[in-house]
């Protein structure tokens, strides 16, 4: 089974299968076999074309230029997992039901040749992991967590928790401004919210009153959970996770 | 500058022939890098080795402190210092490249690099493979690296893959390492400093047998070195069929800023009658 799968930043946006196709016809003019509607590719791009049992892939006189993995080509015959790009849309091209289908060697180890055995730490050729990634879908991201504070008392609105340091504290310095006639006894800063890439923070900073935290004081560095509640010289601050 | 106490320990372990890990502390521009190197009959050390002194010496030439010109420090400057640290990493990078290519016995040779700098009350810490950093503060632990390997980018990985490698396997095969290509893709973390943070190194041959639970109790009960000999105590005893290394780096004080004494509080009253009034809005 051969197939060519047609992506558009990371997405899948169609599949074509080449088995009772002799040849596919690329390009931007309409009367083509695959039609790809973006001004990065020419009117005539590129055709792919079955030779015996191979598949060929011919750049037509694009003005772009197509690749094969990376490299400029005019010409050149297709393996399975090959990653073409034209324009800004990526081919991947799969040849099932022939042995060995990540090409010679399959998986190489910086190591030693071959496996160096299950406990030992090897390589994963990049060339291959590339083919990987180009094959899966909707490479998905760990998101990094977000959050904001909002104010319950001494002042208004919400503020996001975007710097990887907000500091809460009496003067103009402070990302927070503590006010009321109270707030000279808050320190400069008074209140740190610190952010790691799973967690945020809250610690005590200079000043004679302690910030607390659902009614406890701070003394060290607490982890914030969702809803907790801060508290500052009058202020009161509710974190909140997006 | 911050204060810290900081100990290191790598041992061979009970099986391999060669120790193929390095590590480097150096306290007083504040960084710390373990290393864990593969590949060839040699190789493994070589990269690791050069990885270190590379990352030494470079960062030892940009950033040590009689050249820091200003520690009254800005947001953009801080981005700086992250910037030195991963050309330090890409420079180790590139030499280790360089060898192997030249050097036939160091064919393929490749390293991992967990990296912790610290500068201006931040922790910066960057890695490439799968060698654990870990934070322990007031009690709790978390990670600050990204590991490179299948395991941990398993969901990108497609069907056709699939069943392909063990979930074992999966967790020893690096999709990223130092010195095994041109180009090199590092991620990094920047975060607040505070006293009482722990942040421990150490390479696979640790975190495959101590689950950072463990180790988080660990290191909070003694001192640096007694901490890293202990770790790698039980990491042996318990199989030790890889090098261990383990940095501890506990944070005594953070880096103090002039606080401003009662003078500063004094003029800075003016300033409070006018926010008592009103004045002054919050954004």
């Amino acid at each position: 089974m051969v197939r060519l799968l047609v992506k558009f930043k990371d997405r899948r946006i169609k599949e074509l299968s080449l088995d009772q196709i002799e040849t596919v016809s690329i390009g931007r003019n309409s009367r083509h076999n695959l039609v790809i509607d973006n001004y990065a590719v020419s009117e005539n791009h590129a055709v792919i074309k079955k030779e015996g049992n191979r598949y060929h892939l011919k750049d037509t006189g694009s003005k772009n230029g197509t690749f094969v993995n990376g490299t400029p080509i005019k010409k050149a015959v297709l393996k399975n997992g090959d990653v073409i790009t034209i324009g800004n849309h990526v081919l991947v091209f799969l040849d099932r039901g022939r042995a060995d289908p990540f090409g010679r060697g399959g998986l190489k180890t910086s190591a030693m040749p071959g496996d160096p055995g299950p406990k030992h730490t090897m390589f994963m050729e990049s060339e291959l992991y590339r083919k990987m990634l180009a094959e899966s879908e909707d490479v998905p991201t760990i998101a990094e967590p977000q959050a904001h504070v909002v104010f319950l008392a001494g002042g208004n609105g919400k503020i996001k928790l975007t710097q990887s340091l907000v500091t809460i504290g009496r003067t103009k310095r402070c990302d927070i401004i503590v006010k009321g006639f109270f707030s000279f006894l808050s320190g400069d800063p008074a209140v740190t919210i610190s952010k790691t890439p799973q967690h945020y923070y809250v610690n005590s900073g200079r000043g004679w009153v302690k910030p607390k935290v659902n009614g406890k004081a701070v003394r060290m560095p607490v982890r914030l959970k969702d809803m907790d509640k801060i508290e500052i010289c009058g202020m009161i601050l509710q974190f909140t996770m997006d | 500058m911050i204060r810290v106490q900081s100990a290191g320990y790598s041992d061979i372990g009970k099986v391999r022939k060669a120790n193929e890990d390095s590590f480097l502390i150096n306290e007083s521009i504040g960084l710390f890098v373990v290393a864990d190197g593969m590949g060839g009959h040699r190789g493994g050390a070589v990269a690791s080795r050069l990885a270190t002194k590379t990352m030494g010496t470079c960062m030892e030439a940009t950033c040590s402190p009689a050249l820091k010109p200003d520690t009254s420090k800005a947001e953009d400057s801080r981005a700086e210092d992250i910037n030195h640290l991963l050309k330090g990493i890409h420079l180790a990078n590139k030499k280790i490249y360089t060898l192997s290519v030249k050097d036939e016995s160091c064919r393929g040779m490749g390293t991992t690099v967990s990296a912790l700098f610290l500068s201006d009350n931040f922790i910066i810490t960057a890695n490439v493979g799968d060698s654990p950093i870990y934070l322990l503060r007031n009690g709790e632990i978390e990670t600050l690296y990204t590991p490179h390997t299948l395991l941990h980018e398993r969901k990108k990985i497609p069907k056709s893959m699939e069943g392909r490698f063990s979930p074992s396997k999966m967790a020893h095969i690096l999709t990223r390492a130092v010195g095994i290509h041109q180009h090199l893709r590092i991620d990094h973390v920047k975060t607040p400093c505070f006293k009482d943070d722990i942040i421990v190194l150490c390479s696979d041959g640790l975190s495959g047998k101590v689950t950072k639970e463990e180790v988080g109790a660990l290191v909070v009960k003694s001192d640096a070195e007694t901490a890293c000999k202990n770790l790698t105590d039980l990491a042996i005893e318990r199989g030790g069929e890889d090098n261990v290394t383990v940095i501890v780096v506990k944070i005594l004080s953070e880096g103090v800023k002039p606080t401003k004494g009662l003078l500063g509080r004094l003029l800075a009253l003016p300033i409070w009658i006018g926010s008592c009034l009103g004045g002054k809005r919050s954004t």
